[in-house]
């Protein structure tokens, strides 16, 4: 099959001559065309029609080229569709303009048949190549999204844990992640992290803090240690710029104690039976940033019913910083307080985000009952 | 783009505008460009209103960078809020942080 045969070209030119013989050879050529007569209509078209290229003409009446492509380029539905400017100008000034605004390209008036179709093949071709690679892109980030869902233990895989979670990322590539996992007999691990930025490195650092959790968070090690042991490898292998904010609590079913680390993450907040939430204030540097750290454990005497929440900045993060917002949630979490565990990570993000109101950033919350 | 004014010993970047994801990297070329030439280098937020965690990275890993020589980061004119998020990632005990 020929390169023209399933592709549509919109043109657009104010004068009817230019049109129609452009319109005739690309026609000619097997091409599908839409003719504008102004950027207005053009505008119009390309967002009805999404051509695969767009001829523009620059010197317009009411609207000029370079005004109209701006529009386009400013307007996601259009943005991505590449423009090939006509023009009767010859002068450098008025190209570079051109280029800079975005265009892919330039046909010369009068026009040679020949060098508008060799043109318009060319870019059409090089559309189809850069589709075919975000495409192929988009697959790959689809299968990391799919590897890092596979990383997060759900409730059903160790009930004796006893929790609930919300888990939104809103790309592929998700900065937010937690983890749950056996110490002893009735020590529960319990972990919630935000890597900086949305990029595949992000991908991979969750895969590495999981791995350094199994092998740190052990019984032997009070969790300031634990938590030392990770930021000592993490400061080796995490990419420059990258680092974690996160909590971390230790939680020992038996004795009725848990033990809470704070990594320049909002705080864990703690529902004893009974009584009002509150938030567990503890000090702790971020993790793989610095090799001189500082962790201070927090020690709460707990019994049977309390609960904990874990959860991501992006709950809380709405007009301001998160700080000013944990009253709130703290207000969420008292009136949950007859929800059974299993429901309320789910609950406390349909009361906090309701309506027209959407997470901005990755959203997760951990809810745990002892 | 951020301003940049030499001074005698170190240097000051004042950026234009916010600090997210999308303006990090030329933020970070800018930083490489005289990190070499200064060990003292003072961030002005006087135009910041938002830095997000990738703007963080930055500050944090041109810390570690000037760290290595001896040298420093300062950052000044920091908003309230900026100030408190900071504090709380204390990074104020790693490098300087001036508030407006």
């Amino acid at each position: 099959m020929d390169v023209a045969d399933k592709f549509t070209i919109l043109i657009v030119d104010d004068t009817m001559t230019n049109l129609l013989v452009l319109g005739k050879t690309l026609e000619n050529a097997g091409y599908n065309v839409i003719k504008a007569s102004s950027g207005a209509e053009c505008r119009e078209f390309a967002k009805e029609h999404k051509p695969e290229l767009i001829l523009l003409d620059i010197m317009m009446p009411v609207e000029d080229g370079f005004e109209t492509i701006q529009k386009l380029k400013s307007e996601s539905s259009t943005s991505c569709i590449p423009v090939i400017f006509l023009t009767a100008l010859d002068d450098v000034d008025s190209k570079i303009k051109g280029f800079e605004l975005g265009a892919v390209d330039f046909i010369t008036k009068p026009f040679h048949p020949a060098e508008v179709r060799a043109r318009v093949k060319l870019h059409i071709k090089l559309s189809v190549a850069t589709n075919a690679l975000i495409n192929s892109q988009r697959h790959k980030l689809e299968q990391i999204e799919t590897a890092q869902l596979a990383l997060l233990v759900q409730p059903r895989d160790i009930p004796e844990a006893k929790f609930s979670k919300f888990y939104l990322a809103l790309e592929e590539a998700g900065g937010d992640f937690y983890d749950v996992f056996r110490i002893s007999d009735n020590t529960y691990g319990y972990f919630l992290g935000d890597v900086s930025g949305h990029d595949i490195a992000t991908s991979f650092v969750t895969a590495s803090v999981k791995a350094l959790l199994k092998q740190n968070c052990l019984q032997i090690y009070d969790p300031c240690e634990s938590m030392r042991m990770v930021n000592e490898v993490l400061c080796d292998i995490l990419p420059e710029g990258k680092y974690l904010t996160a909590t971390y609590m230790n939680l020992d079913r038996k004795n009725n104690i848990a033990k809470v680390v704070c990594m320049g993450h909002p705080p864990i907040i703690h529902q004893p039976l009974g009584g009002e939430p509150y938030a567990i204030q503890g000090e702790g540097d971020i993790l793989g940033m610095f090799k001189e750290v500082l962790y201070t454990e927090v020690v709460v005497n707990v019994q049977p019913g309390d609960r904990f929440f874990l959860y991501s900045d992006g709950l809380i993060e709405t007009d301001s910083i998160w700080s000013a917002n944990i009253g709130s949630l703290i207000k969420v979490i008292s009136s949950l307080v007859n929800v059974d565990i299993s429901d309320v990570a789910e609950k406390i993000k349909n009361i906090i985000f309701f309506g027209d109101k959407k997470p901005d950033d990755d959203v997760v919350i951990v809810a745990v009952e002892v | 783009m951020s301003e940049i004014v030499k001074g005698d010993g170190f240097v000051t970047l004042i950026p234009a505008s916010d600090i997210v994801s999308v303006k990090v990297v030329e933020l970070k070329d800018e930083i490489d460009h005289i990190i070499d030439d200064y060990d003292k280098i003072v961030l002005d937020f006087k135009s910041v209103t938002i830095i997000d965690s990738s703007g963080i990275g930055v500050l944090i890993s041109t810390q570690n960078r000037l760290k290595k020589k001896n040298g420093e980061l300062k950052v000044i004119n920091v908003s309230d809020d900026i100030h408190s998020m900071f504090k709380i990632m204390r990074l104020d005990k790693h490098f300087e942080i001036e508030t407006a």
